[in-house]
């Protein structure tokens, strides 16, 4: 029989695991404030004794490696010693003030306690990244990056000026790179940025984040930019113009997962806008995820992913998307069905009403594509009339929804 | 239909689909093939396998989770937990680490992955000092040991 509740006799695997979910929930988290997981890296070794050796024993807890830019460039002290951090936080508070996100273990630290696992970059400015890239590079560890996160690049990257020692194809350093993720960028950046991204043979996720500026450079160019690695793309926070301009510029024919996210619009001025037109296909597409979309903005996605087989709406603005669920149903007229494919549906804060609903499952059924699931948060499905709901289990299975991380959406 | 019996001697009638959710009982089943001997499961006992099988009951038809599951790469994945698995985990402390050791012992991944997130949020965001509260452990670092953490540790403080 096992003791009480003695929670020093959890066994080292378990204790690991929760470690791993406290870093993975951070991982998932919006914000990533690197000042939250400091925090957390510091209980687990400051705890007791058994916490602190799991902790420094699990390599993924120190995986996300992170630079600020900190102004002129990073650099570390060249003899500290193993266990520096102190020593190596003192010599960079010394030279240059550190802001309050860089209140973060150095990454010597985390490189040498991340072992030999894959890595996560995150770098503020373009400075941070060329240095964490360069200092990847003398340590080999730039094989072990599959993911970078790029944030706050309103101003120029200098190193895509011809006088610094790092180019674009720098990003080729770390050949097992799948995700890329930029957020906040500046007008002058896109186009550097995705020649970076075209050229690169393995990134398969590309997330643009809080990007309000223009295309700039990409304006004028002509030319789309092919991204045939690209299985999962995410756009969210875009200006009207920038989302037009992006799916017109960036081709991704092996585009698998979309998601697109419009959260920033005041639904007073959804009128005044103009819809997301895609004028390219994206047969391969299987999910779509829209978050504060019009119904014309969904219509539109949904006509250029002929295959998707899961759609996700969350956060719908306030417009007709009884429309949008009857034009879902199926035709019994020659005009084509839109999304014949469609097998699951999820939706949260989606202001559609209960028949309408129903009577898309019920003309699905009817012509033998019928739906296998509908998902909503449990709060959701206890506003529905019972019949509706009782009428809608008898037809497809009805499943709860819980929101997962947004990362990115 | 299967017998399990617990370390207080309470035996178990259950549904093999329902057992299987068990690794290690999966195993046992397979090594000694179809038997009326129930399987003694030494390290669990009958208020803690209840739960575990009204776990394992509610969880049958989920699909297996997929084997050797790289956490690194970028495939989509959840740290949350579902309604009925939070309703089902809201128990009091001791429960919980019983729970996540029966899963550890019985190896039901799912099921250890709900109790480890659990936990996960209760430590999340909390000093060392409020940790230990929580969960009754004793700070066993020696004076010096404590001096080297705060000083490797210092300039993660607030700001």
């Amino acid at each position: 029989m096992f003791p009480s509740s003695d929670w020093r006799a959890l066994p080292d695997e378990v204790l690991a695991t929760i470690f791993e979910q406290v870093v993975a929930k951070w991982e998932d988290d919006q914000d990533q404030d690197f000042a939250v997981l400091g925090q957390d890296l510091k209980c687990f070794n400051a705890t007791c004794r058994k916490w602190r050796d799991v902790a420094l024993s699990t390599p993924r807890l120190w995986r996300n490696i992170y630079n600020a830019d900190l102004g002129e460039g990073w650099h570390s002290p060249g003899n500290e010693s193993p266990d520096d951090s102190l020593t190596l936080a003192n010599g960079l508070a010394s030279n240059i003030p550190i802001d309050a996100s860089a209140a973060y273990y150095p990454f010597e630290t985390c490189l040498r306690r991340s072992g030999a696992v894959s890595l996560r970059l995150y770098a503020e400015r373009a400075c941070g990244l060329r240095d964490l890239l360069l200092h990847l590079a003398e340590s080999s560890a730039s094989a072990r990056v599959y993911f970078i996160e790029v944030r706050d690049l309103f101003r120029t990257l200098p190193e895509f000026v011809d006088d610094y020692d790092f180019n674009k194809t720098d990003y080729l350093r770390c050949p097992n790179l799948r995700a890329f993720v930029a957020s906040g960028l500046g007008a002058a950046l896109f186009a550097d940025l995705y020649d970076m991204l075209s050229c690169h043979p393995g990134i398969e996720s590309l997330c643009l984040k809080n990007i309000w500026w223009s295309w700039g450079d990409m304006e004028a160019r002509e030319i789309p930019l092919e991204l045939p690695k690209i299985r999962d793309f995410r756009i969210s926070h875009h200006q009207q113009s920038c989302f037009l301009k992006t799916f017109e510029m960036l081709r991704m024919p092996h585009l698998e997962r979309l998601a697109v996210a419009k959260t920033f619009i005041e639904a007073s001025a959804i009128p005044a806008l103009g819809a997301i037109v895609i004028h390219q296909s994206f047969p391969l597409v299987k999910e779509v995820v829209v978050v504060g979309l019009t119904t014309r903005d969904v219509t539109h996605i949904l006509s250029q992913t002929p295959n998707m087989e899961t759609l996700q709406i969350r956060d719908g603005v306030f417009d007709d998307y009884d429309d949008l669920f009857t034009r879902l149903q199926r035709r019994s007229w020659d005009e084509p069905t839109l999304c014949p494919m469609l097998q699951h549906i999820v939706l949260e804060k989606c202001p559609v009403s209960p028949p309408v609903v129903v009577a898309l499952v019920q003309s699905r059924l009817e012509c033998s594509r019928s739906l296998s699931s509908v998902a909503m948060m449990v709060e959701e499905w206890s506003q529905w009339p019972e019949e509706a709901l009782r009428h809608l289990g008898a037809l497809v299975q009805v499943r709860d929804f819980v929101p997962t991380h947004r990362s990115g959406e | 239909m299967i017998n399990l019996t617990t370390s207080d001697n309470e035996t178990f009638t259950v549904d093999k689909k329902v057992a299987e959710k068990s690794v290690l009982i999966k195993n046992m089943l397979e090594d000694v093939g179809e038997s009326d001997q129930a399987i003694p499961l030494p390290n669990v006992t009958a208020s803690v396998l209840k739960k575990v099988l009204e776990w394992c009951e509610h969880h049958k038809d989920d699909p297996a989770p997929p084997e050797n599951e790289d956490k690194d790469d970028t495939r989509k994945r959840t740290t949350d937990i579902s309604e009925w698995d939070q309703k089902f985990i809201a128990v009091d402390q001791e429960m919980l680490f019983e729970i996540i050791l029966a899963a550890n012992y019985l190896d039901i991944k799912a099921l250890l992955d709900v109790g480890c997130k659990t936990v996960a949020n209760m430590i999340k965001g909390k000093t060392p000092e409020e940790i230990r509260k929580l969960f009754n452990i004793v700070n066993d670092f020696t004076p010096e040991e404590e001096a080297q953490i705060k000083k490797e540790n210092e300039w993660a403080e607030d700001r």
